[in-house]
């Protein structure tokens, strides 16, 4: 705002000065009135207008560039305050929502550019300046020379410090002056060494990236909004008749590689407790490395997490015992999972073989622990079909999932002989969505190749069992009809 | 469901390498709490399949496939349903295997898993009384070799239903009465009563039924004669005359007055060849014998007049009336 009154001062030079006009007309009138009032001089038509002179024009463009840029950045700043609030506001619900919500917006923050014009407040700020400045020295110059002289000095020197951090930052990342010219001209020069042809690429990525960008913006606009909130639960119990139709599935693909991505940076990232225990609980239900999922689990966390709710006598600590469950149960879900891709990435993940024991009247712990502390797969196994009436519902649905992803993983390996070392059978009835599991898992074992239809079907009955399960009798009674 | 049927099949042949996982499998689908009607299908399917494989498979293994199979179908089945509308139980000839391997194993309830699977009724066909009719000789002797659970009497009282009188005169009247001796049917028992009727009417007229079959069947004819009056239109049964004769000669009076009421009431004069004469005689005799008999006759024809919409024949209702008269003038 501080060009603003220059502005007005150097405004004024560019109309006609009206004192001049009137100057000239007062002598037309004394010399036609009474020619000897001024010797030598006749009476003279009036002088014409004149255009303002060059450097005038100049300055009053430079200062005006200023002043409009300077505007402008003012309005994308209060807009990207606008935006950010937005971001920041909380949508209510429970923690996982709320995770879930904060999730979605920091992957759109990532693929519209916002940062782009975060960016672009500072630079338009130093080009208003450069403006004023320049304009400031050329207006100074036609006034008074050594005024000027000091302004373009001081000018030169500010132009010099900030070449200086340019170059400061473009020859180092770690410098701390980084500008947005400095990433540019390191993008540049990286592009100028790699060649040409890694040059024009680049630029056909930026074209094509534009392209896109058009298209995303076309859709966003005129097609659909991001329904946001969007509870969790919502996305897998309503529609139930849609589950196998593809765009169902695409939707449950999206949505677990969000949470995926979400429980991932919460355990990375975040110390609240309360949120830890949501993302180790989720941490046990969401399907890791799967195709569009590239975050990984923090195991470390997790496994920290487990062994701090014992205590040295492997006894669980009173208050601990559904972190320790919980805990407990994302650690053989991701070891599984791993084991699912390949034995070698498995052992990125072990699994823990502790002396940690449960209450006697806790069956579901206790169960967790038996199966975590096997190391032959096929005990595993068995522990894992070993379900009895005094585990929970909801464990017992975990463990059939969990089951699955076992067999799907070690199908070619197992020895029924150890298997039935273990496995204790029994007569005692088990739901349908349970039984479900354990059918293809059976299948599998009998040699079944993993259908895509398979695992689908299994991800809508039990994949992300613990939140989204409640419509699951009404699907499986339309998979059985 | 279908990726099961397809996986368990050819695992079912022995030279599979994962044949023995199969019992496990099973083991493990009867655990199901309430199994779907594919699965039903599909575990009398492996019936089937373990019997075309049998060659390959010990007695022990064979048996012990046969009744895990059967098991998974049919146990949890709640016995009173005989009719399930979208099963389809598709009936082979190596299903007939099950007769002797079943009922040899001893098990009740497994024999009881193989009645219900061939005595199921569905829309898209009727229950095997050809498969059935091979387990005779194995019905009429089973309460004396296993015991019976109701579910178990039940499905035999079922069986027998379906396989009717005629399939019994094969292995011995005699043997029969005993078996629904040991039953005791009652009416509540019955799916199709109008079967039983049928069944009944001819093993009363049998010379073992007159002798062997107690006085409650015959009260439960009348009864089954009483509420079913379509299947007295429709049916027109067979009269025995030697009945009567082996009756009277044995003075069964209680019988007798069982069957005079049935005789009434299925072949009353004029609809049948049964001489007027004849059974105004027989109704003197009776009443003569056991006085009672006029209330309890009279009683069951009002009765049939009430459920049948017909009127109770005019000889009967002089026939009682003449006998009341005649006490009443005794009295005097």
């Amino acid at each position: 705002m501080v060009s603003s009154a220059f502005v007005i001062d150097v405004h004024s030079k560019l109309r006609p000065d009206p004192d001049k006009q009137s100057a000239a007309l007062l002598r037309a009138i004394l010399l036609t009135l009474n020619q000897s009032a001024i010797p030598g001089e006749s009476p003279v038509v009036l002088p014409t207008q004149e255009p303002p002179p060059s450097e005038v024009v100049t300055v009053t463009g430079l200062m005006y560039a200023s002043l409009l840029i300077s505007l402008f950045a003012a309005f994308v700043a209060m807009l990207g305050k606008q935006w950010l609030n937005r971001y920041l506001r909380n949508a209510g619900g429970s923690m996982i929502e709320r995770c879930g919500d904060r999730q979605r917006k920091f992957d759109g923050l990532e693929k519209w550019p916002l940062h782009l014009f975060v960016e672009s407040l500072p630079v338009m700020l130093q080009i208003a300046l450069l403006l004023l400045a320049c304009g400031l020295c050329q207006h100074m110059w036609s006034i008074n020379t050594s005024v000027a002289s000091a302004l373009i000095t001081l000018t030169g020197l500010g132009v010099l410090f900030y070449l200086g951090i340019v170059i400061a930052g473009t020859s180092s990342y770690a410098c701390p002056f980084q500008t947005p010219i400095s990433i540019l001209l390191r993008g540049l020069w990286k592009n100028l060494r790699y060649g040409v042809v890694s040059f024009t690429a680049n630029c056909g990525k930026t074209l094509s990236w534009t392209h896109r960008m058009w298209n995303r913006s076309a859709r966003l606009f005129l097609h659909r909004l991001p329904p946001l909130p969007i509870p969790l639960e919502y996305v897998h119990v309503q529609q139930p008749e849609q589950w196998l139709k593809p765009g169902g599935l695409v939707a449950v693909w999206r949505t677990n590689a969000n949470d995926v991505r979400c429980v991932s940076w919460i355990l990375r990232n975040i110390t609240d407790p309360e949120a830890l225990d949501i993302a180790v609980r989720l941490a046990g239900l969401v399907w890791w490395f799967e195709d569009g999922t590239d975050a990984e689990p923090s195991y470390d966390t997790i496994v920290s997490i487990f062994h701090a709710c014992f205590d040295i006598n492997g006894k669980v600590y009173p208050g601990s015992r559904d972190r320790a469950y919980y805990s407990g149960r994302a650690i053989l879900w991701i070891r599984t999972l791993a084991t699912c891709k390949s034995e070698e990435f498995a052992r990125r993940f072990p699994l823990l073989v502790t002396r940690h024991t449960a209450p006697a009247s806790d069956h579901d712990l206790g169960h967790l622990l038996d199966i975590n502390n096997c190391i032959a797969a096929e005990y595993r196994f068995a522990h894992l079909f070993n379900i009895n009436p005094k585990h929970s519902s909801s464990h017992s649905q975990w463990i059939s999932n969990a089951l699955f992803h076992h067999s799907r993983a070690n199908r070619t390996v197992l020895d029924f002989g150890l298997f039935q070392e273990v496995y204790e059978g029994g007569e005692t009835t088990i739901p349908l969505d349970v039984m479900l599991n354990r059918i293809l898992t059976w299948c599998i074992c009998l040699g079944s190749p993993v259908e895509r239809e398979m695992l689908e079907l299994q991800d809508r009955s039990c994949g992300i069992s613990y939140f989204y399960l409640s419509g699951f009798s009404h699907r499986l009674s339309t998979v059985i009809a | 469901m279908r990726q099961l049927s397809k996986s368990i099949a050819p695992a079912i042949n022995p030279s599979h390498n994962r044949h023995d996982l199969v019992p496990l499998v099973f083991q493990d689908l009867i655990r199901l709490e309430s199994p779907p009607h594919h699965l039903i299908a599909m575990a009398y399917e492996w019936c089937s399949l373990i019997c075309e494989n049998s060659q390959g498979l010990n007695l022990k293994d064979r048996e012990r496939l046969l009744l895990l199979s059967l098991k998974i179908g049919f146990r949890r089945l709640d016995p009173g349903h005989q009719w399930i509308e979208d099963l389809r139980l598709n009936h082979t000839e190596h299903h007939r295997g099950l007769a002797d391997v079943v009922f040899e194993s001893g098990d009740s309830e497994a024999i009881a898993d193989l009645l219900h699977a061939w005595t199921l009724d569905g829309q898209y066909y009727r229950p095997t009384r050809t498969l059935l009719g091979i387990c005779t000789g194995h019905l009429v002797d089973l309460h004396n070799r296993v015991p019976f659970s109701s579910r178990l009497r039940r499905l035999v009282i079922r069986s027998v239903e379906v396989i009717g009188y005629k399939g019994f005169e094969g292995v011995g009247v005699e043997r029969f009465i005993e078996l629904l001796n040991y039953l005791h049917v009652t009416v509540e028992d019955m799916d199709r009563k109008f079967k039983w009727a049928n069944l009944l009417l001819d093993t009363l007229q049998s010379p073992e039924g007159i002798r062997h079959l107690p006085h409650w069947y015959w009260e439960l004819l009348v009864e089954l004669a009483l509420t079913t009056p379509r299947w007295l239109r429709d049916e027109n049964p067979v009269y025995n005359s030697q009945v009567v004769k082996s009756l009277t000669e044995a003075e069964e009076w209680d019988k007798l007055e069982c069957w005079v009421g049935t005789i009434w009431i299925i072949w009353p004069p004029g609809a049948s060849r049964i001489k007027e004469d004849d059974l105004e005689w027989l109704t003197l005799l009776l009443f003569y014998q056991r006085p009672g008999a006029v209330q309890k006759l009279t009683q069951w024809m009002e009765r049939w007049g009430g459920e049948s919409g017909k009127e109770v024949p005019a000889s009967f209702e002089r026939i009682c009336r003449k006998v009341r008269e005649a006490a009443q003038q005794d009295l005097l």
